[in-house]
């Protein structure tokens, strides 16, 4: 049997689902029934309209108080944090960073392989990246060359820090790679 | 296969459902989840290692496709467009895994595999041992491979998902099979 034969085998035999189609797309038709409009919803956008004012009353409040601490509230949200998924590391602005970084050897075809770079792509939603850098590297940036040192951005915002390339080594060449998601914040 | 869904040609072609789903079409969007279920719960369950998470993660990627299929490119192709969405969702649904928020029940020995009687054992024991190898790629190496075995991307849309350099993708599938083999080897050498 042929290698790709094989890994295709592998993993379908290894991954039979045995669930039900009909009850996930029951889920699914739940969730995407159209909502009534707001004018059909009653006093629904009453409730809007007042929260919305509460809202600005609130903001306003906080603005022209003297800041207070809430020691029960922070805790909470560190917690809720610390729960998500995939979460950015969370960095100051220019912070010195550090990208552990993988090394694997390829054959010589792949000599002549795009020189290793770092690739800063802004994170503006869950399927929006927006390319904001590509540095190449110099082969001494690549410390040990396990870690890669890098400066945080200076703006705000989540950014996933990728390096790839082709490392060229005495004994050959080698794939480079690393990844860091962070969050700077303000 | 009947011939139509709740008033919907099972025949028309992707483009055409996507149309008709755009327009809020739920009968559209039935067969196109059909289409797509099976390759989206085998995937997420590969990244999750965890049927019940992997099912959670599919069922809220169809959601947001179909909720933000105004976003989509008609003339696109929608398999990989989706399968971003599912290896999004599924590696959040990872994270909380590593967190301990979950149960991590990866086992070798997929229950809801079963073997035709005339397979022959020692090729399930090579499956067994190949598909241990691929679970121990690190993860650089092992999304791409189920993206191209399990989702059939080509290399180029495997890097449109990952938001990678179609070179990068081919040294890792390279890097991946490279091991695999050796693993292989070293496996049908010790028999």
């Amino acid at each position: 049997m042929a290698l790709d034969e094989e890994i295709k085998r592998a993993l379908e035999q290894n991954s039979t689902w045995d669930g039900s189609a009909d009850q996930l797309w029951e889920n699914i038709a739940a969730k995407l029934q159209p909502g009534k409009s707001w004018w059909q919803r009653g006093p629904f956008w009453l409730g809007t309209a007042a929260a919305t004012l509460l809202l600005t009353f609130v903001l306003r409040t906080s603005l022209l108080a003297p800041a207070v601490p809430e020691p029960e509230f922070a805790p909470r949200m560190q917690t809720f944090t610390a729960l998500m998924a995939d979460e950015p590391r969370r960095v100051r602005s220019e912070e010195r960073l550090e990208i552990p970084l993988e090394l694997h050897p390829l054959p010589l075809e792949f000599s002549k392989g795009q020189q290793p770079r770092l690739l800063i792509w802004q994170v503006n939603g869950e399927e929006m990246e927006e390319l904001r850098g590509e540095l190449p590297l110099a082969t001494e940036e690549l410390v040990g060359p396990t870690l890669l040192m890098v400066d945080a951005p200076a703006d705000p915002g989540t950014y996933r820090l990728v390096v790839q390339g082709v490392l060229q080594k005495e004994d050959g060449p080698y794939e480079v790679s690393g990844e860091l998601k962070i969050t700077v914040e303000k | 296969m009947k011939g139509l869904r709740g008033g919907i040609n099972l025949n028309l072609t992707e483009q055409q459902l996507i149309k008709l789903a755009k327009r809020g079409a739920q009968d559209a969007m039935e067969v196109i989840f059909r289409r797509h279920v099976d390759s989206a719960v085998r995937l997420a369950y590969l990244v999750t290692r965890n049927w019940a998470t992997a099912e959670d993660a599919v069922q809220e990627a169809f959601v947001q496709a179909f909720r933000s299929l105004d976003t989509f490119q008609e003339g696109r192709p929608f398999q990989p467009w989706f399968t971003r969405i599912v290896v999004n969702k599924a590696k959040r649904t990872k994270g909380r895994i590593h967190r301990g928020e979950l149960l991590f029940d990866l086992k070798l020995e997929n229950p809801h595999r079963t073997y035709a009687p005339e397979e022959h054992l020692l090729e399930k024991e090579n499956l067994d041992a190949l598909f241990s190898a691929i679970n121990k790629l690190d993860d650089n190496h092992r999304l791409p491979l189920l993206l191209k075995y399990i989702s059939g991307l080509t290399e180029a849309e495997t890097a449109e998902v990952l938001g990678l350099p179609i070179s990068t993708i081919k040294s890792r599938l390279y890097t991946a099979r490279q091991r695999l083999k050796r693993q292989i080897t070293e496996l049908k050498g010790g028999d």
